[in-house]
């Protein structure tokens, strides 16, 4: 087995599992006694595994693909996640060999399918026409009709509250607010749908009303924009259409998205699972371009993310941004070789460098709620009232977003050290630290 | 909670009562305002708000916390693998969690350190077992860290307790905490705090304080002893009882022995026989003396023979009879009197036995019938043998109990008194016992089921590989075990992660 693999820890092998039962069910099948022919052929592993039948699990280490024959649901199943981590341990239970039929027709299939994909991509690059143009761009306007009838909808809902007055919110059930994004959801602005229902959570604590205005005005601010698109500049047209809830085609971003190779560094990741669909963002660092993309995925479900995005790994790829008037969002274009876990320190930006380059990019797209951010230079510090800071060398702090004071000064010992995460303009919340050389992941992500 | 803002108050307010939009100074949302004079006030109210939000955030000037940072020292003390951390991270979530205490204590003997992100989880748990071990694993960083937050350093470094004050001013159980330390290192002084505040405290402190005597028990007591026997309070009077029961050469036990002796006599004819002689009234200081009324459905003379005998030292009745407690016990069991005499022998054990005694004792309980003394009456007896025994002792009587050789007390009982990690001989035994009652569905095979938790904890190294790479098998009939049996192995396995990833 290759040394990447070797390096790869359990716990970024555990953050693939769909559900906690899932990732204890494959420790327990974590050990070289329980299988038998186990194998390895450079980046792919195979094992069988006696259940209420033998089960024949195989898994590529470049992006974590696995196929198991059991019949589970889950995926990965506790068998693929088992292989993993005996791929994963110190231990040489994988020997280098010959695969057999059934890995090696699976590698071939797989291959085979990824040459499939960079042909249509290639195709849909060279403009080759795919629809009717006509009956596209007749439900092009249809739906821009739904949607500027839903904003106006949306336009009443916030004149009616300031008229009104917030100080009747406190106590609206989530039904009100639900009321509301579900008109959204009708007219296809399921992006601005999102944002009416996170406006139901604000409505407490100190200091609510005026995050409650803060968010409806920027609400109102992104409903205006698209009523004004056609004056827009087009990059800005691009993420205007993109909050409201136009999603766009993959292939229409790798035809037309800005495109950067570097050596990425995977340094946060939250997972959003309070709607019906979960959400993973993922924050990536270009070590030599020092660019910031977020990878957006979707399941529904117990699903697992299409692509396996690890915090705490480094991967070489070709990303793809989607057009913006700053970009952040991206797509993973091509991967080469294994990720490998991130060593040495962070590439970043100093406390100050990452308050210019927010104001830079809100001034650019003003509708932007947070950036990912590695801050390099700063000392955790906890002040008397419990809250987090980080303080750069100038003595400057950025206030931290987090329920867990501790962990950072723990891993800092009061030296500078890196700080991933996401800032809003506010505040930081930190997703992953880099300390004596070495990254962490914080909260979400790799348990 | 700071005063609302021009547009927060008039949108909490509502535009409908509200003045109007009227911002009159010179900030970026008057400048949006005026820029947006014709648009209805609602739409102005919000937009502005959103163009001043988008503002604050781009303009938003760092802070300068006014907070001082010292570096950690420097650590000496290596952290631990990143899979035994992997390990600890785990344990201290909470699964496993019983394996904490041993987890610590090995990270200690290898002189190794909790590496820093185990560091807050570690110090936020709210175990007495688990704070106890941490001064040892936290190293420079753990006490730099422990340090900033008072809610830890005060865990770490307990102050040096003002005894007096303490035992002045404090709660009762900070003032029980501080005469066990004073009679530590002064026990006349700290008996003479308690007969200054003696009169003051109520029934149940006096019953608790005259607890902490116990440690550092000496002639010197007595007289205290002496007086609290005769307290008000039956609690007292049984704790004052039991201590100078322990007092050698006390006039308690002295009074003790004379009736001991005046209800047992030996006639040496025909191998032995004890006649037991018990006055109808009793003396006048027996009631203070704890030989209280016997309880419903125990007869009079056996009650009074189980208050006395339990007191008096079992080498007692060797040097009065002359004869070996083997044939002591033979006269007991032939006794009208054989299960409230051999229960109070048995008690008497605790004060201190030679192994012929116990030896005797477990040979008794295994022969006594139910019509003498009840089963589970025979088991607490036996299980109190069992505990005056040395550690040593108490391994080789449960290898023989695994084995089937003795009888009594159950594999439970007698597991339970020997130490952790139980000696190889114990854990071989256990672990070949179980693989075979639990393969031949035998008739112990519930009784090894039940103590698979314990064993799980208790195994050593070479058992715990044992029961690993060969696992436990069930005959099909005990195929309802099978998820206890699952459990033990997933505890073992955690125990052999942690012995292999902690190396000594």
């Amino acid at each position: 087995m290759t040394e990447a693999a070797s390096k790869l820890l359990p716990g970024q092998v555990l953050a693939l599992a769909p559900d906690p039962a899932s990732a204890s069910a494959g420790k327990k099948l974590a050990r070289a006694a329980l299988w038998q022919n186990l194998g390895a052929a450079g980046r792919v592993v195979w094992g069988e595994h006696r259940g209420s039948a033998l089960y024949q699990v195989r898994a590529d280490l470049t992006d974590f693909a696995t196929k198991c024959s059991c019949p589970s649901r889950k995926f990965p199943c506790k068998h693929s996640l088992g292989l993993l981590l005996i791929a994963a341990a110190s231990s040489p239970a994988l020997p280098e060999k010959e695969p057999p039929a059934w890995v090696a027709e699976w590698a071939s299939q797989r291959a085979s399918r990824s040459e499939k994909k960079e042909k249509r991509e290639a195709a849909k690059a060279a403009g080759e026409p795919s629809v009717d143009p006509v009956a596209q761009a007749k439900r092009a306007a249809e739906r821009t009709a739904r949607i500027e009838k839903g904003i106006e909808g949306l336009d009443r809902f916030l004149t009616d509250l300031v008229k009104n007055g917030l100080g009747g919110l406190e106590g609206q059930p989530p039904s009100f607010w639900e009321a509301q994004a579900a008109r959204l959801v009708d007219a296809q602005a399921p992006g601005l749908a999102t944002r009416v229902r996170r406006l139901g959570t604000l409505a407490s604590g100190e200091d609510w009303p005026r995050r409650m205005l803060d968010q409806m005005g920027r609400l109102a601010l992104l409903a205006e924009a698209f009523r004004k698109l056609p004056s827009l500049p087009p990059a800005l047209a691009f993420d205007v259409r993109a909050l409201v809830g136009f999603a766009m085609r993959e292939e229409d971003v790798l035809a037309q998205g800005e495109r950067v190779s570097d050596a990425w560094l995977v340094v946060g990741q939250v997972v959003d699972d309070d709607e019906r669909v979960r959400v993973q963002r993922s924050w990536l660092v270009g070590r030599t371009s020092q660019r910031v993309a977020m990878v957006l995925q979707f399941a529904v479900g117990t699903a697992r993310f299409a692509e396996a995005v690890l915090p705490g790994t480094e991967m070489i790829a070709e990303i793809a941004y989607y057009p913006s008037a700053a970009p952040d969002r991206a797509l993973i274009a091509s991967r080469e070789g294994e990720p490998r876990p991130i060593s040495g320190a962070l590439p970043g930006e100093r406390v100050t460098e990452l308050l210019d380059r927010f104001a830079r990019e809100l001034a650019q797209q003003p509708f932007r709620e947070r950036t990912g951010v590695v801050v390099t230079g700063v000392v955790p510090a906890v002040d008397a009232a419990g809250g987090a800071w980080l303080i750069d060398e100038g003595g400057v702090g950025l206030r931290l977003a987090t329920a867990d004071p501790w962990t950072l000064p723990a891993l800092s010992g009061g030296a500078p050290i890196e700080v991933a995460g996401e800032w809003d303009g506010a505040q930081l919340t930190p997703l992953g630290a880099g300390a004596e050389g070495r990254f962490h992941a914080l909260g979400g992500g790799a348990a | 909670m700071p005063p609302l803002d021009t547009l927060t108050r008039l949108a909490v307010l509502g535009t409908a009562r509200g003045p109007g939009l009227d911002i009159d100074d010179d900030t970026f949302a008057a400048r949006v305002a005026a820029a947006l004079e014709k648009e209805p006030v609602e739409r102005r109210l919000l937009l502005t708000a959103g163009s001043r939000a988008v503002a604050e955030a781009a303009a938003r000037i760092a802070a300068r916390p006014e907070i001082e940072v010292e570096r950690a020292p420097v650590d000496d003390q290596p952290t631990c693998s990143a899979r035994a951390a992997a390990a600890l991270l785990e344990l201290l979530r909470g699964q496993h969690a019983e394996l904490l205490p041993e987890a610590l204590d090995r990270l200690a003997r290898a002189k190794q350190r909790l590496p820093p992100a185990l560091l807050p989880i570690a110090l936020r748990s709210s175990r007495a077992d688990v704070h106890e071990r941490l001064g040892a694993v936290l190293g420079a960083r753990g006490a730099w860290l422990a340090k900033q937050n008072p809610a830890w350093a005060k865990l770490l470094a307990p102050e040096v307790m003002d005894l007096e004050k303490t035992w002045n001013e404090g709660s009762p159980d900070e003032r029980r905490a501080a005469l066990k330390r004073l009679r530590e290192t002064d026990a006349a002084k700290g008996r003479a705090w308690l007969e200054a505040t003696w009169p003051q405290e109520n029934a149940e402190q006096r019953e608790r304080l005259i607890a902490e005597l116990e440690g550092a028990l000496g002639p010197a007591d007595e007289p205290f002893l002496e007086a609290a026997r005769k307290d008000r309070a039956s609690g007292v009077r049984a704790a004052a009882c039991g201590l100078l029961a322990k007092l050698p050469g006390s006039a308690f036990l002295q009074r003790m022995c004379e009736r001991a002796d005046a209800a047992l006599s030996w006639k040496a004819a025909g191998g032995g026989a004890i006649e037991v002689d018990v006055a109808d009234k009793l003396d006048a200081e027996a009631e203070r003396d704890g030989i209280d009324k016997p309880p419903r459905g125990t007869g009079k003379k056996d009650h009074y023979l189980t208050r006395v005998l339990s007191v008096v030292p079992l080498a007692h009745w060797e040097a009065r009879f002359s004869a070996a407690p083997q044939a002591i016990l033979k006269a007991v069991a032939r006794s009208d009197h054989a299960g409230a005499i051999a229960i109070a022998m048995s008690r008497a054990a605790a004060l201190g036995a030679a192994p012929a005694w116990s030896d005797a004792l477990f040979s008794f309980w295994e022969q006594c019938d139910d019509k003498t003394v009840a089963a589970g009456l025979r088991e607490s007896s036996a299980s109190a043998v069992l505990a005056s025994l040395p550690a040593s002792s108490r391994a080789a009587h449960a290898t023989l109990v695994l084995r089937g050789a003795r009888k009594l007390p159950s594999i439970g009982l007698s597991i339970a008194h020997v130490a952790v990690p139980w000696p190889d001989d114990v854990a071989v035994t256990f672990v070949a016992v179980a693989r075979h009652e639990l393969f031949t569905a035998g008739q112990r095979a519930s009784a090894l089921v039940a103590e698979l938790p314990r064993a799980a904890l208790a195994l050593p190294s070479a058992s715990l590989a044992s029961v690993l790479d060969s696992p436990l098998e069930l005959a099909p009939s005990l195929s309802y075990f099978t998820p206890a049996v699952a459990r033990f192995s997933e505890l073992a396995a955690a125990r052999r992660t942690l012995h292999e990833e902690i190396a000594l």
